[in-house]
C-alpha cells in the first residue's frame, strides 16, 4: 500500500512499481529449483530463460535497429560450433570459448552487416536469410569432418564439472540461465537510456533523418550488430552445453533464425518485450514436444509457429506487451489507486 | 580431380539451362510481385511445393496426366495468390510486417506438407519420363526439353503482355509508381490482385514442370525461394529480361559449379555471386526500379 500511496502523491514513478515488480518476479522464479526438482518443469524454464534471452539479443539488432534479421542462426551456431570444436579438440574450458565464440560472431556480424546494411528493409531480410542458409550448407557438406555434419557430435562428460560447463542435475544450468537473462535485462535498461539506445531508436524509426542529424548511421547499425552477435553466440553455447550435443541443422537450422523473430513479434517491444514473448511461446513448444513426442510436435510446433506469426502480424503488429499493459496493467495501477482513495 | 570431357561439359550446360527455366518461370513471378506490390514474397517455392504436390496427388490417386492437371492446378493457385493478397498482404501496412507474414506463410506451408505427406521424397514417373531427344550425339530428355521451351516462350509472352496490353502497361505503371497510378485512374487493388494471381499461376507451371524432372519433398520450397531472389536482385526487381537473363547466369552457374568444383559448393558459388551483385551492383543488370 505504500507503493501506491507513493505512487499516488508522485513519490513513487510507476517505473520504481514495476522494478518491485520485477524484483518480486525473480525471487519466484529463483525459487522454482527449490521448490520441486522435476526435470520437466526445470527444462521448461531453463529453455524459457534461454530463448528470452535469445530473443532479447536478437531484439537489439532487430527492434532497437530495426534491422529484422532472418539469419541469427550463423552467429548462434558460430558460438556454439567455436565453443564445442575448441572443448573437444585442444580441452579449452567452454567459459572460454564462449567468448572466443562470442567475438568471432560479432566479427561476422560486423563484416556481413558491411555489405548489407547498405541494404534497406526487404533487401537486408532476405541477404540474411540467405547467409544463414549457405552457412549451413558449407557446415553441412564441405565442412563436414569438423562440424560432424547432420549427425553431429555429442560430447558429454557424464559428471558434474563447472570448469567444462557440465552438470549432471539440471539446477545449475537453471540459475546460470536466470543469471544471464537478469544479466541481459539489465544491461538492456541501461543500454535503452544510453546514447547508444537514442540513436538505435533514431535509426529505427527514420533512417535518413537519423542520418541527416548526424548519426553515423552505419557505424551504429554495425555496433548493435556486433552485440547481437555476440549475445546470440553465448545463447547458443549455453544451448549445446545444455544438450550436450551439436548438430548442424539443430544450430544452423532456420528454425533457430525463426525463434527470436517470432518470440520478439509475438512479445513486442521494449525490454520485456521478448522476455514475454518466451514466457507465451517456449512453454506452447515444450508442451506440445512433451505431449506429442519429438517428431509429430516439430511438425506440429512450426505450423503453429507460422500461424502464430501470421496472426501476430495481423492483428497485434505491436505485440502481446502494448495491449496487456494497456488494458490490464495500467487500468489494475489506477484501479488500485482509486481504492486507496476511498479508504 | 575429375576429369572433364566435353560430353560432361555440354551436360552440365543442359542441366543448367533447364534450371535455368524453372528459375525463370519463379523469378518472373516473383519480379511481378517484387516490382509492383514492393513486398518479398518468401512463400514463393513453398507455393511451388504445394503446386508440386497438387501435381503429383492428382496424378497418384486419379492417374491424371500432369500435362491435362495443368487446367486445374494453375487456377487453383491463382487463387491461392487473390487470397494471399486479399487477406494476408494488403491489410498489412509496413513492408517488414508484410514480408513476416509471407514468412510465417512460407514456414506454415512447409511444415503443413510436411506433417500431412511425410519428408518421403516422392516422383511422378509417367510413360514419356524415360524418352529423350538425340541431338546429333547428345540425348536430352523429353521434358527437360519441353521446360525449357515452355519457360522461354512463357518468358516472351509475359514481356508481350507487360508491354504490349493494356492491362500490361497498368501493372508496369503500378510498378514504377503506386500514387502516379492511382491518379490517372487504375484501379490498383483490382490489379494487385490480378498480379499475385499471375505470380502464382507462373509458379504453378514452374512447379508442374519441376515435379517430373526433380523429386518432391516439403522443405524444397525454401532453396527454390532464395534462389529466386538471387535471381530477381540479379536481374533487377520488376525487369522480365533481366529476370530470365539471371535465371540462365544462376542456372548455368550452379551445373558447372557442380562440375568443376563439386557437387557441395554449387550453392556456395551462387551466393558468392549474389554478393558480389550487392557489393557492386544493387540495383541488378536492368534494375529500372527503386524499392
Amino acid at each position: 500500500m505504500k507503493i501506491i500511496k507513493e505512487y499516488i502523491t508522485g513519490g513513487l514513478k510507476p517505473k520504481s512499481i514495476n522494478l518491485y515488480l520485477f524484483a518480486a518476479f525473480i525471487t519466484i522464479l529463483s525459487l522454482i529449483p527449490v521448490w520441486t526438482s522435476d526435470p520437466t518443469i526445470l527444462n521448461v524454464f531453463i529453455y524459457t530463460f534461454l530463448f528470452a534471452f535469445y530473443a532479447a539479443s536478437w531484439s537489439i539488432l532487430g527492434k532497437y535497429a530495426g534491422q529484422i534479421s532472418i539469419g541469427h542462426s550463423v552467429y548462434f551456431g558460430l558460438g556454439a560450433y567455436t565453443t564445442v570444436l575448441l572443448y573437444v579438440h585442444y580441452n579449452v574450458s567452454p567459459w572460454l570459448g564462449m567468448f572466443v565464440g562470442g567475438l568471432l560472431a560479432a566479427m561476422v556480424a560486423m563484416l556481413l552487416g558491411l555489405p548489407c546494411f547498405r541494404l534497406r528493409g526487404l533487401f537486408y531480410i532476405f541477404a540474411t536469410l540467405a547467409f544463414a542458409e549457405v552457412v549451413r550448407i558449407i557446415f553441412l557438406h564441405p565442412l563436414r569432418d569438423l562440424s560432424g555434419g547432420a549427425e553431429g557430435i555429442p560430447f558429454t562428460i557424464g559428471y558434474t564439472s563447472p570448469y567444462y560447463f557440465q552438470f549432471v542435475e539440471k539446477w545449475p544450468y537453471y540459475y546460470i540461465a536466470l543469471t544471464m537473462m537478469i544479466l541481459l535485462i539489465a544491461g538492456l535498461q541501461k543500454m535503452e537510456k544510453s546514447r547508444l539506445g537514442y540513436y538505435l531508436k533514431a535509426i529505427c524509426e527514420d533512417e535518413d533523418a537519423a542520418e541527416a542529424i548526424g548519426i553515423n548511421v552505419l557505424k551504429y547499425k554495425l555496433i548493435a550488430a556486433g552485440i547481437s552477435g555476440f549475445l546470440t553466440a553465448i545463447a547458443g553455447t549455453f544451448y549445446v552445453q545444455f544438450l550436450c550435443y551439436i548438430g548442424v541443422n539443430d544450430v544452423f537450422g532456420i528454425m533457430r533464425s525463426i525463434e527470436p523473430v517470432i518470440i520478439s513479434w509475438v512479445g513486442g517491444s521494449g525490454v520485456f518485450g521478448p522476455i514475454l514473448g518466451s514466457f507465451i511461446i517456449t512453454p506452447i513448444t515444450e508442451f506440445l514436444v512433451l505431449t506429442l513426442g519429438m517428431t509429430t510436435a516439430y511438425g506440429l510446433h512450426m505450423i503453429l509457429y507460422g500461424a502464430i506469426l501470421i496472426i501476430i502480424v495481423l492483428f497485434m503488429p505491436e505485440g502481446v506487451i502494448k495491449p496487456l499493459s494497456q488494458k490490464f496493467y495500467i487500468p489494475l495501477l489506477k484501479k488500485l489507486s482509486e481504492e486507496y482513495r476511498r479508504v | 580431380m575429375v576429369v572433364i570431357s566435353l560430353e560432361l561439359l555440354t551436360k552440365a550446360v543442359i542441366s543448367g539451362m533447364v534450371l535455368g527455366g524453372v528459375y525463370s518461370l519463379l523469378a518472373i513471378g516473383l519480379t511481378l510481385i517484387t516490382g509492383v506490390m514492393r513486398v518479398m514474397n518468401f512463400a514463393h517455392g513453398d507455393l511451388m511445393m504445394i503446386a508440386m504436390y497438387v501435381t503429383f496427388w492428382l496424378f497418384a490417386l486419379f492417374n491424371i496426366n500432369p500435362f491435362f492437371s495443368m487446367t486445374l492446378v494453375i487456377p487453383f493457385l491463382f487463387l491461392i495468390g487473390m487470397f494471399i493478397q486479399k487477406f494476408l498482404i494488403s491489410p498489412v501496412r509496413t513492408p517488414e510486417n508484410q514480408v513476416l507474414i509471407t514468412f510465417g506463410l512460407a514456414i506454415l506451408l512447409e511444415n503443413l506438407a510436411l506433417f500431412l505427406w511425410s519428408p518421403d521424397y516422392r516422383s511422378i514417373i509417367t510413360p514419356y519420363t524415360t524418352i529423350t531427344i538425340h541431338f546429333s550425339h547428345l540425348d536430352v530428355g523429353l521434358i527437360r526439353f519441353l521446360t525449357l521451351i515452355v519457360a522461354l516462350v512463357t518468358s516472351f509472352s509475359l514481356h508481350v503482355f507487360v508491354t504490349r496490353t493494356e492491362m500490361g502497361k497498368c501493372i508496369w505503371a503500378l510498378a514504377q509508381d503506386p500514387e502516379a497510378a492511382m491518379l490517372v485512374g487504375i484501379d490498383i487493388h483490382k490489379l494487385r490482385l490480378i498480379t499475385f494471381g499471375l505470380a502464382n499461376a507462373l509458379v504453378a507451371l514452374a512447379g508442374i514442370f519441376l515435379a517430373q524432372i526433380y523429386y518432391i519433398f516439403p522443405s524444397l520450397g525454401l532453396r527454390f525461394t532464395i534462389i529466386a531472389f538471387i535471381v530477381v536482385i540479379l536481374g533487377g526487381f520488376g525487369s522480365v529480361g533481366g529476370a530470365l537473363l539471371g535465371s540462365f547466369i544462376i542456372g548455368l552457374t550452379e551445373a558447372l559449379g557442380g562440375v568443376f568444383v563439386g557437387i557441395g559448393y554449387k550453392d556456395v558459388m551462387v551466393f558468392i555471386i549474389f554478393i558480389l551483385i550487392l557489393l557492386f551492383k544493387p540495383s541488378g543488370l536492368f534494375g529500372k526500379i527503386r524499392v
